[in-house]
């Protein structure tokens, strides 16, 4: 994390009045969503209890700390599920209060990446106006009609 | 299990932020101008509500026919967690329509088919026969 990013996990810290208004915000910053993205969960994790085993934790640590769990839960549900479960909470004023709203609103979602193996695609039927050359190629076409003869 | 919207689109995407679920370009009906069709990407969102007697995962299966003719049947795993409700993206990287038909994706749960969302899609309209008519001469 560059400095100018702990500077600003830490300003959006040192204002928040209430865990949901810090909430809020961690989980809009551009710092957080880019920790969200580019970090494991696991790794996440650890970088939470990292912070907090800091004998003398600064307000940056604290808001590094908090940014970790927000960014964590970020990412899959049941990815951070467990993880967050054991959390240290206790000696972090707003950690149970953030751990709860974030639970709150979570829906666990489960993305399926699948591929149509080409093999079961049937081929087109010849009954089928088509614009390729292995169909039937219907043409428009005239008639003409002399009503005289 | 109570299935509470089944769809399926172009993209279906989850923001991290907000947690929500936008859909864009709803597949509700295609004009094919001709055959073969690619849809790329291919998404389908299912989501769905858990009851009182359901277990929190359960092994299920994705299809998905033109007609009667399967065109994909994958495993996939449906997971409440904790909570009541669940969603669940498939997503395919392009899917090749060979023909008109309706498109039919399902969720199926065991031999029970827990949702299911159709689409038709139609070929390219025959051409009008054109009629000419002279006057006597």
């Amino acid at each position: 994390m560059t400095e100018a990013q702990a500077l600003e996990l830490e300003a959006t810290y040192v204002v928040a009045n209430t865990p949901e208004y810090l909430y809020r915000r961690l989980r809009d910053s551009e710092v957080v969503r880019r920790l969200a993205n580019d970090f494991s969960a696991e790794l996440l994790a650890t970088m939470y209890r990292e912070v907090l085993a800091k004998p003398n934790r600064t307000a940056s640590d604290v808001a590094q700390a908090y940014a970790a769990m927000v960014a964590l839960t970020l990412r899959d549900y049941s990815e951070w599920r467990p993880l967050i479960d054991g959390f240290e909470i206790t000696t972090l004023d707003w950690a149970e209060r953030i751990r709860a709203i974030a639970k709150q609103r979570a829906t666990p979602t489960v993305v399926t990446s699948l591929t149509a193996s080409p093999a079961k695609i049937a081929a087109p039927t010849l009954a089928t106006a088509s614009n390729t050359d292995e169909g039937v190629a219907v043409r428009p076409r005239i008639v003409i009609t002399d009503s005289a003869t | 299990m109570i299935t509470k919207l089944a769809l399926c689109a172009r993209e279906v995407v989850r923001d991290s932020a907000t947690n929500q679920i936008s859909t864009f370009s709803i597949f509700e009906g295609l004009a094919a101008a001709g055959f073969p069709l690619l849809l790329n990407p291919f998404s389908a969102l299912f989501v769905l509500e858990r009851e009182e007697h359901d277990n929190a995962e359960v092994a299920a299966r994705f299809q998905l026919l033109l007609g009667n003719t399967e065109l994909l049947n994958g495993a996939t795993q449906i997971n409440f967690e904790d909570k009541r409700r669940t969603r669940q993206m498939i997503r395919l990287e392009g899917l090749v329509i060979a023909g008109p038909g309706i498109v039919t994706a399902k969720l199926l749960v065991g031999d029970n088919v827990q949702a299911e969302y159709s689409f038709p899609v139609e070929g390219p309209a025959a051409p009008p026969q054109a009629h000419m008519t002279t006057d006597p001469v």
